[in-house]
């Protein structure tokens, strides 16, 4: 698909104008992605046309939408290279999803002295589950430290990680400065120390933009979001390979999460409806099975080769502007920049981008252990998707310079 | 918000902070004859940045507040304002408290109802008051980073040492 037929289909770039009256170039992907009309669409579809519940309705309103919604849990499975529909469980997003690894896995099986592998390029959804799990246990988190050019220090790798490390749990691609961490590199070296070690991935800026494949990984789990890949927000899925899955407890108790209660007692229903209680987010799913039959049309292969071009773009224009700094530097990445505009604060600076049209993010991301690494407090940060244009990066340069002029 | 109202919101801004008497990032606090006795902060939960007020006395027991950190320009124009008004009348400081926590909450007000008149928000008479609510009516995603140093002001207020 070419980029100008990849954006007919999204109505945000014929319909919304900024204040200036020029169309908005949206920047801020990785916070949350634009959405397709095809997904849209389902989703007022199914409010519209069927609005039933699932799995326990006799009526054949309930049988299309539970058809709808299990056809997504069968999409994500065959989008992440599952083995079974049964180890995706559908979540609000990759923050329940970590959530759930904490309180549904480590919460029964670590004891104290265990150990904790994450990295200093954590979102906060990374970190803060393995805190409050700190609060009832003795167990250590160990960090791999995050270099100045915005990669992962991994000569420090083999020197974090031993027998007591249970469980590592990190980001494929960072939602601060667009990084790729090598995945397979760290996975293998980590198994290489410690094989009975379970991985844990946050796929949620990953899981859009490059083919993913959990056997061929050997994670344990991997967590993602509907709502960076063009589908809704409040939903997500968390892949848990069968044999770490078995070892769930669940975390939250209700409605189709059982096999019979008594007042005496419950017995739970299997995998995955036991990490599911109570009504889902029916329209969210069955608009998230939309998004992912989107992308497979659009195809991995035409997402990589635009954010390439976009990326080589936008890295040399950044470059040519005085007075500007890009945090982090390194070029195995995603087209997501974090920068600095000298003398100004990330808050002024993209809200005088705003006014010129240009929609980026401002502030810690949600890491702030990462910017203190990086030893900035915030950043502004441009993140392109595939449906972004050449032009646009255009637009963001201009926007960039005379933005520089007002807040300096 | 048009460019042209930015330019001028910005304008304001740069104005106030330029004018700065209390910024000790700007004095450099070892300079300065005030050695600084309590010390507030206050976050701001989306970007990270810290704002701290601070107490001070010098050699001849006066008292003032200024403030400290690396900051945005409407969360330093703010605390500009806030610190002209406070040091007008400092020793009614500790009485200030419940103006101090209805400034902080005007912000949020505005971020609610940018459209709100003037006369609809909170009627006081802090010289330059009405400069900083204007641009967070302006820009209102923005109402915390105004809001900051009247939140570290109130904690202030609770915490300093008295005599």
């Amino acid at each position: 698909m070419e980029t100008s037929d990849i954006r007919a289909e999204f109505p945000f770039f014929r319909k919304v104008k900024s204040e200036c009256g020029q169309p908005i170039v949206y920047f801020d992907n990785a916070a949350t992605s634009l959405k397709p009309k095809c997904v849209v669409d389902k989703v007022s579809q199914y409010y519209l046309e069927t609005s039933a519940n699932v799995h326990r309705g006799v009526h054949q309103l309930s049988e299309s939408a539970t058809r709808e919604f299990e056809g997504t849990r069968t999409e994500i499975q065959s989008l992440l290279g599952a083995n079974h529909a049964e180890e995706i469980v559908l979540t609000s997003g990759a923050t329940h999803g970590l959530n759930l690894v904490a309180l549904g896995w480590a919460r029964q099986h670590l004891k104290s002295g265990d150990e904790i592998l994450l990295t200093e390029m954590e979102h906060h959804a990374n970190i803060v589950p393995w805190h409050l799990l700190q609060r009832e246990k003795d167990i250590q988190l160990r960090f791999v430290p995050v270099q100045k050019d915005g990669t992962l220090d991994l000569s420090r790798l083999e020197s974090l990680v031993s027998r007591n490390t249970r469980l590592a749990s990190f980001v494929m691609t960072s939602n601060v400065l667009g990084t790729i961490n090598p995945t397979r590199e760290i996975i293998s070296r980590l198994k290489a120390i410690n094989p009975g070690i379970h991985i844990v991935l946050d796929g949620a800026q990953a899981a859009a933009h490059e083919k993913l494949d959990v056997c061929e990984l050997g994670c344990s789990a991997l967590t993602l979001s509907a709502h960076k890949m063009c589908g809704p927000t409040g939903v997500g899925a968390l892949y848990l390979r069968q044999d770490f899955r078995d070892e769930f407890s669940p975390v939250m108790g209700g409605g189709d999460m059982i096999n019979k209660v008594t007042l005496e007692g419950s017995t739970f229903a299997p995998f995955p409806s036991i990490l599911e209680p109570g009504t889902p987010n029916i329209a969210g799913v069955i608009g998230f099975g939309e998004a992912i039959r989107f992308l497979k049309r659009v195809g991995f292969s035409t997402v990589q080769k635009q954010e390439q071009k976009l990326l080589e773009k936008t890295s040399q224009m950044l470059a040519e502007i005085k007075g500007l700094r890009l945090v982090g530097h390194n070029t195995h990445k995603s087209p997501v920049f974090s920068f600095e505009i000298e003398g100004a604060h990330s808050h002024d600076v993209a809200t005088v981008l705003d006014k010129y049209g240009i929609a980026v993010r401002s502030g810690h991301h949600c890491a702030q252990p990462l910017m203190k690494a990086l030893g900035v407090v915030s950043t502004a940060r441009a993140s392109l998707n595939f449906y972004n244009s050449e032009e646009e990066v255009d637009r963001f340069a201009e926007a960039l310079i005379k933005t520089r002029e007002l807040v300096q | 918000m048009s460019v042209q109202n930015t330019r001028e919101v910005y304008a304001s801004l740069k104005k106030i902070i330029s004018g700065s008497k209390f910024s000790l990032a700007k004095q450099g606090e070892c300079t300065s004859s005030f050695q600084t006795q309590a010390k507030a902060e206050a976050q701001n939960r989306s970007c990270g940045d810290t704002l701290f007020l601070h107490w001070q006395v010098n050699s001849e027991n006066q008292c003032r507040v200024a403030y400290s950190g690396d900051h945005c320009a409407l969360c330093s124009a703010s605390a500009e304002v806030l610190c002209e008004w406070v040091n007008s009348s400092i020793e009614q400081f500790d009485q200030s408290l419940s103006v101090v926590e209805s400034v902080a909450k005007s912000f949020h007000t505005i971020r609610l109802s940018p459209d709100s008149t003037p006369d609809e928000r909170i009627n006081t008479q802090i010289p330059r008051l009405e400069v900083i609510q204007q641009c967070v009516a302006h820009m209102p995603s923005r109402a915390e980073c105004a809001a900051l140093p009247w939140k570290a002001a109130s904690q202030l207020i609770g915490e300093r040492p008295h005599d």
